[in-house]
């Protein structure tokens, strides 16, 4: 390589420093002046917002004053920046409310200007703006494309599919729950977590005949969803799915079903049918887990069941929970009778050991 | 007790203090708490507040939990409790979890907690009965 | 002749290397930039507003080992129960302290002896003294632990054993973590679906000189001195870009030890973390990912591409020489005690290529610079360098450096708020600019010697560090 070469070269890469300088300082006032401007959106909005909620009439403003204010903030749609920002914002205030005002803010959004941007999200070749639009469909109430959402139930992408599946929820209520044996993808615990909040939110009867179809879905996602579904509700009569679920083969299952169970206090009968599980399970930790799911549904602790654990089960792990259960209940005699003689039978081996070296 | 007294009806009107970060949640709660009939006062965190409105005696405050001070959520409420006198203490939050909210109403500092997302509707039948 | 033949192979020996580091460095740059456009998309579909309000989220125990803490140690505890999660449990581990840290906490936190006599320990540990929780129903989740002095990694291990949540977060008690760092951190494990996530950690900040309130910090500063600015920007180097990029593709093969989240049963599983080696959070990330491997499961490990942890660093040369010197060590130990994954087919992607890129690259590449000024000077002495030529080089390599580094400031910039006016991103890019005259060679320096110690098998520690602490806020209001 020639000297001249070098310089081009270094000519070349100063120029790039340049260009990131620049980039740098534009970054940095343009931030400065976004955030300015999207504070007093924000402001604006919460002063209508609450105006159109509990203002008096002197107070209320018409749909076509909001609309105005809101073009003189900047939001129009040649400035898709900041009508995201909006919906935000009208999206952030739809999810704190429930009841009469939700449906009032419901009826507010559907008159200012953001409200068919979402549908042509919808269409966009981006995944995030999809998932986007299908989001504040959903979040802003509008129902009337339940079945255009419906079509993305099982989309390859997690994100779109997920936001489909919560639409259809927040639309279809319990009845949305008829889709869930012909999914194959994955639903993942933040969707589950959404899905059952939803349904508690914003339809907070329970429709058990809904659950109990679903009772057959193969898949895991699935058992995990109804488990969770019937521990939110407290369906006490559904309780049996998921002690049935204790016995599952994958670990992920049982520790969902132990999760759930321990929101419930368990029947004499529903306890004796863990207890008979019990010795299915193979992790250590499930079974730790369990003891203590029985120790707090059990008024009286079945002696029997735990003497029979302190003197047959393998594993210290085990038998030191057992331990602590029964002392903590007041059978301290018992743990002590059983340390001594593990300390009498471990004389004796040591004794034979002596014995036969000598 | 220091209340404000209404100019046309000589009647004591009844004084809240509402804590809350969230700019929207905080002019919605004004609004309500006001249209129920109470004088109010908002900031956005106790720091925001000035010594004699510090010192004030309220009758209600309406505050959330989760403020970014390096004080725990139950910390808070017990010094709220002690800090600024009123004579009911409302936890309205997104971390209203039903064991949360369980321990807070275990503090006894605490009178009414509201997990986001709640119904209004709640909270404005219980400021008529104070009112 | 035979001079000739050294020198040119010598030489493009080393520009090879170069060569190839320069366009790994690139490709890291690339990997970065998407890795954090979709880490904020994703973001947006999972907030921490929406999350904190959310029922079953992961239990979480936060665990804190402390040595010595007396001066800052309730602060730090008071300012670690803040933290906004509803489903977590703070753990805090003394490890044999010799000053008042166990009196001032029991005195703050009305703590109260348990019984610990049915307490299991899978993994063995120095011996657990007491167990404390506190009677004031404040502070229901904090429990503190009172063992003997067995160091971090022991300490970490007596918390992870008596944890009894999914997750635990391993983290020291000077650290300080946003409010909304444990919802960060959980965030993968709410999205997990083929590959289970085994560890996910987030980026490391410097609090130098900044202003901080009740163990919060309440205003950023950059540091006064040049030495922890240059901290700054290199963290922001390895953070953003290079911890990104290897998440991107999976690769990540550490997680820091003041800010790593893990499920508890895989540390079970792989026996907690290993009190031999002074980088126990590298050598524990590699062997959770050998596990895993060992059990054909798909895994990940994931990063966040944000600022959750800020912590103080070295501000003398002689702390910072100690503290470089301890890295290097830990370094070669670990690769040291998993030499047998290099290049072995058996642990897939790991074996084969990122096991060998830490060896050439991470560890080799102090070596190489060493052997390469050596040589610059025997050629220099020989005569056979072309003077002007090899200047032109420097320039340009060092303009290249420049632009590695002000491309991580300037996405740093773009996606985060910490360092906003032009005078702080002024200074970041000269404390970048003048690196490689003042800071790299102490670090090269460093290196070489924790090197030259495993190699001369010289014993030395952990080495200390004694915390300047933070500037206090002159105003404290009235009531809290």
């Amino acid at each position: 390589m020639q000297e001249k070469d070098f310089f081009i070269v270094i000519g070349c890469s100063f120029l790039v420093l340049v260009l990131l300088w620049i980039l740098i300082a534009s970054s940095i006032g343009y931030r400065k002046y976004r955030e300015k401007k999207q504070a007093v959106i924000e402001e604006t909005f919460a002063d209508i917002v609450s105006r159109h909620l509990y203002g008096n009439a002197s107070e209320q403003l018409s749909f076509i004053e909001i609309q105005r204010i809101f073009r003189k903030l900047g939001v129009f749609r040649k400035n898709p920046a900041t009508v995201q920002y909006l919906i935000n914002l009208m999206i952030r205030t739809q999810r704190s409310l429930l009841g009469r005002n939700y449906k009032k803010i419901g009826d507010l959004y559907k008159r200012i200007p953001p409200y068919r941007a979402s549908f042509r999200k919808t269409q966009h070749r981006k995944w995030y703006v999809r998932a986007q639009g299908i989001r504040e469909i959903y979040e802003m109430n509008q129902a009337g494309y339940t079945a255009y959402i419906a079509k993305f139930r099982d989309d390859p992408n997690v994100y779109i599919r997920r936001e489909a599946q919560i639409a259809l929820v927040v639309f279809l209520g319990w009845e949305s729950l008829r889709f869930l044996p012909y999914l194959s993808r994955e639903i993942e615990l933040w969707q589950q977590i959404k899905i059952v909040e939803k349904l508690h939110d914003l339809y907070p009867e329970p429709q058990v005949q809904y659950i109990r179809k679903c009772y057959d879905v193969e898949h895991d996602f699935g058992k995990s969803l109804l488990m969770r579904i019937i521990r939110k509700f407290r369906l006490e009569e559904e309780v049996d799915f998921i002690i049935d679920m204790l016995s599952h083969e994958s670990f992920e299952i049982r520790e969902t079903a132990i999760y759930c169970l321990s929101s419930f206090q368990l029947s004499p009968s529903r306890l004796e049918t863990v207890k008979s599980l019990f010795g299915e399970l193979e992790n250590l930790q499930q079974q730790r887990q369990v003891l203590a799911l029985i120790e707090r549904s059990s008024i009286i602790p079945d002696v029997e069941f735990y003497r029979d654990i302190l003197l047959n089960n393998s594993s210290d792990f085990i038998k030191l929970k057992v331990s602590e259960v029964l002392w903590k209940s007041g059978y301290e005699e018992l743990v002590v009778e059983y340390n001594r003689s593990l300390v009498e039978l471990e004389e004796a081996f040591s004794l034979n050991q002596n014995f036969q070296e000598a | 007790m220091n209340n404000a007294i209404s100019e046309q009806h000589n009647v004591p009107v009844k004084t809240a203090l509402i804590i809350q970060e969230d700019i929207i949640m905080r002019r919605i709660l004004e609004r309500l708490v006001k249209a129920s009939g109470f004088s109010v006062q908002i900031c956005s965190s106790i720091d925001d507040l000035a010594l004699h409105e510090q010192n004030t005696e309220y009758d209600l405050v309406i505050s959330d939990i989760l403020f970014d001070d390096g004080i725990s959520s139950f910390d808070f409420a017990f010094r709220l409790g002690n800090e600024i006198s009123s004579k009911l203490l409302f936890i309205v939050t997104k971390m209203g979890q039903e064991v949360i909210r369980q321990n807070f109403l275990n503090m006894e500092r605490v009178d009414r907690f509201f997990g986001i997302p709640f119904d209004l509707d709640e909270l404005e039948r219980e400021l008529i009965k104070l009112v | 002749m035979i001079e000739s033949l050294v020198y040119y192979t010598v030489t493009y020996l080393f520009l090879g290397y170069g060569i190839l580091l320069g366009l790994i460095y690139f490709c890291f740059i690339l990997l970065a930039v998407r890795a954090i456009s979709q880490s904020k998309k994703r973001a947006t579909f999972l907030e921490v507003e929406d999350m904190v309000g959310a029922t079953d989220l992961p239990s979480l125990t936060l665990i804190a080992a402390a040595f010595n803490e007396g001066n800052t140690i309730l602060t730090n505890v008071r300012s670690l129960l803040s933290l906004q999660y509803p489903y977590f449990e703070l753990l805090v581990v003394n490890d044999g302290s010799t000053d008042d840290s166990m009196e001032k906490l029991i005195k703050a936190f009305d703590l109260e002896e348990k019984d610990a006599s049915f307490i299991t320990q899978p993994i063995s540990t120095a011996t657990v003294k007491r167990i404390y929780k506190s009677r004031d129903s404040r502070y229901r989740n904090l429990t503190v632990i009172d063992k003997s002095n067995g160091g971090k990694a022991d300490a970490l291990n007596a918390g992870i054993n008596f944890a009894d949540t999914e997750l635990v977060l391993c983290t020291d008690a000077d650290c300080i973590l946003e409010s909304d760092a444990l919802l960060k951190l959980v965030r993968p494990f709410l999205q997990e679906n083929e590959q289970e996530v085994i560890a996910c950690g987030g980026s490391i900040g410097i609090v130098n000189d900044s202003v901080v309130e009740n163990g919060v910090l309440k205003k950023l500063h950059l540091p006064k001195k040049l030495l922890p600015t240059n901290q700054v920007v290199e963290y922001i180097r390895a953070f953003l870009l290079g911890r990104m990029a290897w998440s991107q593709v999976n690769g990540l093969m550490l997680i820091s030890g003041a800010l790593g989240v893990y499920p508890r049963l895989r540390l079970i599983e792989v026996g907690g973390l290993d009190r031999s080696t002074v980088g126990e959070d590298f050598e524990l990330s590699i062997r959770l990912r050998k596990h895993m491997e060992n059990l054909d499961l798909p895994y990940k490990m994931v990063y966040i591409p944000e600022t959750l942890c800020w912590t103080e660093c070295p501000d003398t040369y002689d702390i910072f020489i100690r503290q470089r010197d301890r890295w290097a060590r830990a370094l070669w130990e670990t690769l040291g005690l998993h030499k047998g994954m290099f290049l072995n087919r058996k642990y897939g992607k790991m074996g084969m290529i990122l096991f060998p890129y830490w060896c050439l690259f991470e560890l080799g590449a102090p070596v190489v610079e060493f052997l390469g000024l050596t040589f610059l000077l025997i050629f220099g002495v020989m005569g056979w360098i072309n003077w002007p030529a090899a200047i032109l080089l420097f320039v340009f390599v060092y303009l290249l450096g420049c632009i590695f580094s002000t491309i991580a400031i300037f996405i740093y910039v773009k996606n985060y708020r910490h360092y906003s006016s032009g005078k702080e991103i002024a200074e970041l890019l000269l404390a970048s600019y003048l690196e490689p005259f003042l800071f790299h060679p102490v670090l090269l320096y460093a290196q070489i010697k924790g090197y030259g110690k495993k190699v001369f098998k010289i014993k030395s520690g952990w080495g200390g560090m004694t915390r300047k602490g933070f500037q206090l806020a002159g105003k404290r209001s009235k009531a809290i």
